[in-house]
């Protein structure tokens, strides 16, 4: 696979995680006996196990009257179980597993690495997920049908001060204000070519402090998140695809010239 | 009427990060506050919170409830179910009302002002709609998977109440 | 599903066809002069799978066994009953036949048990059918309080 040659490229962007995931039916007959049986099927690269709250499901749906950002909706009998996170050894590479949702993170910490880029991931996302589809249907004779998907991308920008936004962002002007913290968020419906909306890209900045509180970031994250065509891995992973580019291209949209040239834009 | 929650920014940060989950302790970067994250708290529409306890009962209804071998709501149905509840939602009507089917899916149904409308919820994105007009007797069915404009439109239809009720013979 | 759908030349359009209902399905119906309680459509209605049927108990049978049809139907978990003819599904284009149920882990035997199919796969009746069943449909044994359509 090979990227894209419109995309906006840099040297150093100051990417920090990207997520990729698929939320499917869940599998009728898996309980968390067989949490062992997969995560053997991902042991040699993701030696180590720790166990998280579930998460919850999501369908992006759109018009109806009540238009706010979706609130958490939980109503019937809960899944039981736990969510799994699977890491590997330099602990920069991650898959979440839980019953109805299988995702794979990178991060930059805390072995600082270059980025291993939206292709590798992406490959390796997919050998995974049918790795587990295999294991589904070897176990229980059932498919893997993908019902959401998503694809983000995190960033972390250094600042002197908050309201030095403006010189990293396009979305803001703090002017002379002191800022002393910053929480936007924004989402953009995304049409397929007929006009149907699918997904929706969600932008978020968030001001964020080291430990020690001694320095400042803007964390920057995208999210492309919706129904892929049909139910199939191949149409998720498309639909992967599709998110990536939306979100590298919004990027370049909403950071400024300023910050391409320091992240070393590749004209 | 007060509100019961402070309308404020929110937003969606549900994506499954590592540093972001409850958990801070291994994170290089931390937010504002201790916390992972200043959440907005979003209320459940009347809707929603009227219909939970059905919603819960029909996820546990027993195999052959419907006296044959009927299965309970499945949990992915309700969730989605309980999502188009709240995308449709609109305070001047009434919740509508849920009817179990016995493949495990959901019917929400409105039967009021003139109007029946029937939302088939088969499974997430798998809707079917139908609606008639006690008035003009017209009947029409559509099919959603993402976009429910059309059907919000049916639901605003139907909540424009008749200034002269007139009775319909059966 | 056992039965391969087939219609039964053997069930004759006259015989008397009861369909299980349950209060699950009643709705509050606004519409005419007063509020009513009556049964939701939905109550007609097909089984998971796309060659599966709704399931019916063929009165006939129970007569021919000297079985008392409003007896069986309402156990073991009540529920009320509604029939109609054999006929009116055939009119909606549907098949009916005979699919005994036996040592089946979800349901108790019934060897009365029949199916109304459609004619080719599908997820569901259409809703001409399934309304056109309701129509059809009379009490057979009712639901406090509620009509039948």
């Amino acid at each position: 696979m090979n990227r894209p040659a419109h995309l906006p490229d840099f040297l150093d962007p100051p990417l920090d995680e990207v997520v990729l995931g698929v939320q499917f039916s869940p599998i009728q007959d898996y309980s968390s006996v067989f949490a062992g049986n997969v995560h053997s099927l991902f042991q040699s690269e993701y030696p180590m196990v720790a166990e998280q709250p579930l998460l919850e499901r999501r369908f992006e749906t759109f018009g109806g009257g009540n238009v706010q950002a979706g609130p958490r909706i939980q109503v019937g009998q809960p899944p039981i179980g736990s969510r799994l996170w699977f890491l590997s050894q330099d602990e920069n590479h991650l898959l979440q597993f839980q019953a109805d949702m299988f995702l794979s993170n990178w991060r930059r910490r805390p072995n600082t690495q270059q980025y291993p880029r939206f292709e590798g991931l992406s490959e390796a996302f997919e050998r995974n997920l049918r790795q587990l589809e295999d294991f589904f249907r070897d176990s229980f004779e059932a498919k893997i049908e993908v019902n959401q998907a998503e694809v983000s991308y995190i960033n972390v920008i250094p600042v002197d001060g908050f309201a030095d936004a403006e010189a990293r962002l396009e979305v803001w002007n703090g002017g002379k204000i002191d800022v002393e913290s910053v929480n936007l968020s924004f989402s953009e419906i995304i049409r397929d070519k007929d006009g149907k909306p699918f997904a929706r890209l969600l932008h978020q900045v968030t001001s964020v402090y080291t430990m020690d509180g001694k320095e400042r970031a803007l964390r920057l994250s995208l999210s492309f998140k919706g129904k892929p065509q049909n139910d199939t891995i191949g149409e998720a992973m498309d639909f992967l695809g599709r998110g990536r580019e939306a979100i590298v291209l919004r990027f370049k949209e909403v950071t400024t010239s300023k910050a391409h040239k320091a992240w070393g834009i590749i004209e | 009427m007060k509100p019961q929650f402070q309308t404020i920014a929110v937003y969606q940060d549900e994506v499954a990060t590592f540093d972001y989950s409850e958990d801070v302790t291994s994170t290089v970067w931390t937010p504002l506050s201790s916390k992972p994250y200043v959440r907005g708290e979003v209320p459940k529409s009347r809707w929603n919170r009227e219909l939970e306890e059905m919603f819960n009962e029909l996820t546990s209804l027993p195999r052959g409830w419907d006296g044959y071998g009927g299965k309970p709501l499945s949990f992915d149905c309700a969730q989605f179910a309980a999502a188009v509840v709240e995308r449709l939602f609109i305070s001047s009507l009434d919740a509508p009302q849920l009817v179990p089917v016995s493949d495990g899916s959901v019917r929400l149904e409105w039967h009021q002002n003139q109007y029946d409308i029937e939302i088939d919820i088969e499974g997430p994105y798998e809707v079917q709609a139908y609606r008639r007009n006690l008035r003009s007797g017209y009947e029409e069915e559509i099919e959603i998977e993402t976009d429910f404009t059309a059907l919000a439109e049916w639901i605003n239809d139907l909540s424009e109440v008749d200034q002269v009720p007139q009775a319909v013979g059966n | 599903m056992a039965v391969v759908p087939y219609d039964d030349t053997a069930i004759e359009n006259d015989d008397t066809v009861i369909r299980r209902v349950s209060q699950y399905h009643i709705v509050t119906d606004k519409n005419g002069a007063e509020p009513r309680r009556r049964l939701s459509s939905s109550a007609f209605n097909k089984s998971e799978g796309p060659r599966a049927g709704m399931s019916i108990d063929l009165e006939n049978l129970m007569f021919e066994d000297q079985v008392n049809p409003r007896e069986f139907v309402i156990t073991p978990v009540f529920t009320g009953a509604v029939s109609f003819c054999a006929g009116n599904a055939r009119d909606l284009d549907l098949m009916i036949g005979r699919e005994p149920i036996m040592d089946d882990p979800n349901q108790p035997d019934n060897p009365y048990h029949g199916e109304v199919w459609r004619k080719e796969e599908a997820r569901k009746f259409t809703n001409s059918q399934s309304k056109g069943l309701q129509r059809s449909a009379k009490w057979y044994d009712p639901l406090d309080g509620v009509d039948n359509c």
